[in-house]
């Protein structure tokens, strides 16, 4: 696939406002109540400007108003949850020193995140071989999911944290299917892999998850295997030394990054290092519980999801399966359901590859059903998926019960 | 060096074709080149303020470059990127005082919100009362109270459940100002056979709950209060209530002459459905 092959072509007219619009809706209907973490574990609830939000906020109210002038630095230290949020940080330290309110400031880099993350959905969809109305639904379904509102609805204010999974798997499937080709030259490609890779590192770091699924795509297809394979070896390495470069920078200036021991770097370590004693690995494999996932995305599009993950292009199939074991992984070492997403922009592929599927069979028996039973379908995920706007935190509780005290 | 023909064909140097360079592809490069030394001389002050602007701006416009070249007209997208340039840049040369990021800090509670507020009990008759549904076995629970702020007066605050008192709750001096708990512990024995055994006491300290039990649940009668009227020791409370079994009979408030159901608002001086921050659990609650 390369450039102005179908997958390029333009979005319906009506799907970008009608994502806003969702993101907007979803936004409005929890602000009007009390956000998720009061009713889930009010020991965690602050105020920030009069608003309620997450404790966890905290690694961010510091460094926001210092990017935005304020000086001395009152956070202390620069951490791995700073670092890997360095672009979100810096879009909401920009809008500060305008708005002078720290709330809002990160508020609105994260709905504005949403948006673009289901904008993204539908050309990633796309990429992966989705039909149009197949990814159309995949971008509804993303911006109404539960797996964007945990964060933000419980009022995390962790900017851009999960929507940068889909512009990163896009931004870098698309240099993989030759957006920046010239001839037989592969350093453009090169270069824009490498920085697509150390963008993605600086939003919230889910290279941990494209880079895996981009080896995984190019064993699979057959297509300028070689040049592929180059493209992606030499944008790792790219990445590599532009991180290298970015946190010596920081080590110079006077601020090293504090470790973290969640850091992925840290826990790939301690995988390989444990490895070699017995029973590790098992445990790990152990750990994994298929009942996180669908405590967050809720069963019944989960199950849609894979079903149509399996009926997906090469691509699909793969990515999909290789996500959804590194997020099972991730959820077994973290052992909390909400950290079981990394599969979500493939899971909503799959989804609206499986909707279309349906309504193709409905459109066989009657020629105006298959429209109706995919706009149905649909509907019901997005309902079944956001009963919390209603007044059911059943979900909810499901998702974040390492939070989750009975009160 | 261009070199583009009257007929607008390239030349051709040294065997290589030369394109022109036209005005709405340099444009975007000569912002970036402007922006980038400015970024840096407007942050010089602070090497780490530099770098997050260099690195921050960078991406975000080399992205939006992108990101415009597929989508819009050469024009547009020159005139975007400069509205990019424009918002990013001045941000750089901004120095707010200090008291702007103190004046935004995060808080425990605010006297005046109506979402997150705390209370002081005003005179040693008062009592807060919570109902929390308890599971699994009942060993090891504490009872947990979530201050708004230091405080090291003379006040004791003191706690029961189940009609039994537990004693005075103490907190650590060098406690985390963030996440500030008075602590008892709480004796099994007073927590087994809820079912069996509602609390049978004084009145100040059985909550006089009208929600019928199912027989499944098992609910704790946490009464906390202080020995002295004082409004420094501050607990925290909330409006929202969406996750309690008990709906609005989760928190009490006693007057000192009968059970309110819900909390004080201390700002207004109404009893509202809400939340004590008082809980029944094995550790700390907010971390």
């Amino acid at each position: 696939m390369s450039r102005g092959a179908p997958q390029d072509a333009a979005a319906p007219r009506w799907l970008y406002p009608v994502l806003a619009l969702l993101t907007a809706i979803g936004a409005a209907a929890r602000l009007a109540h009390d956000p998720w973490i009061a009713h889930q574990a009010p020991a965690y609830a602050r105020l920030l400007e009069g608003q309620l939000i997450m404790r966890d906020t905290a690694d961010f109210h510091g460094i926001v108003p210092f990017v935005a002038g304020a000086t001395p630095f009152a956070g202390g230290h620069i951490g791995m949850e700073h670092y890997r949020a360095w672009l979100p940080v810096y879009g909401a330290g920009v809008v500060y020193f305008w708005t002078r309110d720290l709330y809002w400031s990160m508020a609105l880099i994260d709905l504005v995140s949403v948006w673009l993350g289901a904008v993204c959905m539908y050309r990633l969809a796309r990429r992966l071989g989705v039909s149009s109305a197949g990814s159309a639904i995949a971008a509804v379904l993303t911006a109404a999911s539960p797996v964007y509102a945990s964060v933000i609805w419980m009022q995390q204010i962790h900017g851009a944290n999960t929507a940068s999974l889909v512009w990163g798997s896009y931004a870098a499937l698309l240099v993989l299917d030759g957006e920046f080709d010239s001839g037989r030259a592969v350093w453009r490609s090169t270069a824009a892999m490498g920085l697509a890779l150390f963008g993605t590192s600086l939003l919230y770091n889910y290279v941990w998850v494209v880079v895996p699924c981009l080896f995984a795509v190019v064993a699979v297809e057959g297509t300028r295997r070689r040049a592929r394979l180059l493209i992606l070896l030499l944008g790792v390495l790219g990445y590599a030394g532009l991180t290298i470069a970015t946190r010596r920078a920081l080590t110079l200036a006077g601020w090293p990054l504090f470790p973290q021991d969640s850091d992925p770097e840290r826990r790939v370590l301690r995988l390989l290092q444990g490895a070699g004693e017995s029973g590790a690995l098992v445990a790990v494999v152990k750990g994994m519980d298929p009942r996180h996932m669908a405590s967050v995305f809720h069963p019944l599009p989960l199950l849609v999801g894979i079903a149509g993950m399996c009926l997906g292009t090469a691509r699909l199939r793969v990515a999909g399966a290789l996500s959804t074991v590194l997020a099972a992984y991730q959820g077994a070492l973290a052992d909390v359901p909400w950290a079981v997403i990394n599969n979500y922009p493939f899971v909503y592929a799959g989804t609206g590859v499986a909707i279309v599927s349906i309504a193709s069979l409905a459109r066989q028996a009657r020629p105006r059903a298959g429209l109706w039973a995919a706009c149905a379908l649909t509907a019901l995920l997005v309902a079944v998926a956001n009963v919390d706007v209603v007044g059911d935190y059943s979900l909810v509780r499901g998702a974040w019960i390492w939070l989750h005290a009975p009160i | 060096m261009a070199c583009a023909t009257n007929a607008g064909r390239f030349a051709k140097m040294g065997g290589r074709e030369i394109r022109p360079v036209s005005w709405e592809s340099a444009a975007p490069t000569a912002i970036l080149l402007v922006s980038l030394p400015a970024i840096a001389l407007g942050t010089r002050a602070d090497a780490v303020r530099a770098l997050w602007h260099v690195v921050g701006f960078g991406m975000v416009y080399v992205i939006a470059w992108w990101a415009l070249t597929r989508t819009v007209s050469p024009a547009a997208r020159l005139l975007c990127l400069a509205a990019v340039a424009a918002v990013c840049v001045p941000a750089a040369w901004a120095k707010l005082p200090p008291t702007v990021a103190k004046s935004q800090r995060m808080q425990n509670s605010d006297s005046e919100s109506d979402l997150l507020w705390s209370f002081g009990f005003q005179h040693s008759t008062q009592r807060i009362g919570r109902a929390q549904p308890l599971v699994g076995a009942v060993e090891g629970y504490e009872v947990h109270v979530r201050l708004a702020a230091p405080y090291a007066g003379p006040a004791r605050l003191f706690a029961a459940v189940n009609g039994v008192e537990v004693g005075q709750l103490s907190w650590p001096a060098d406690e985390d100002t963030d996440q500030i708990e008075a602590v008892a512990a709480v004796p099994a024995a007073v927590l087994s056979g809820l079912n069996t055994r509602p609390p049978q006491a004084r009145p100040a300290l059985a909550l006089p709950l009208t929600r019928r039990l199912d027989d499944a649940d098992r609910i704790a009668h946490i009464v906390v209060w202080a020995d002295r009227a004082s409004s420094d020791l501050r607990i925290v409370a909330q409006r929202a209530l969406g996750g309690t079994t008990l709906g609005q009979e989760n928190s009490w408030f006693y007057s000192g002459e009968r059970w309110y159901a819900g909390v004080l608002h201390a700002a207004t001086g109404t009893v509202r459905p809400g939340l004590w921050h008082v809980f029944l659990a094995r550790g700390h609650v907010g971390r």
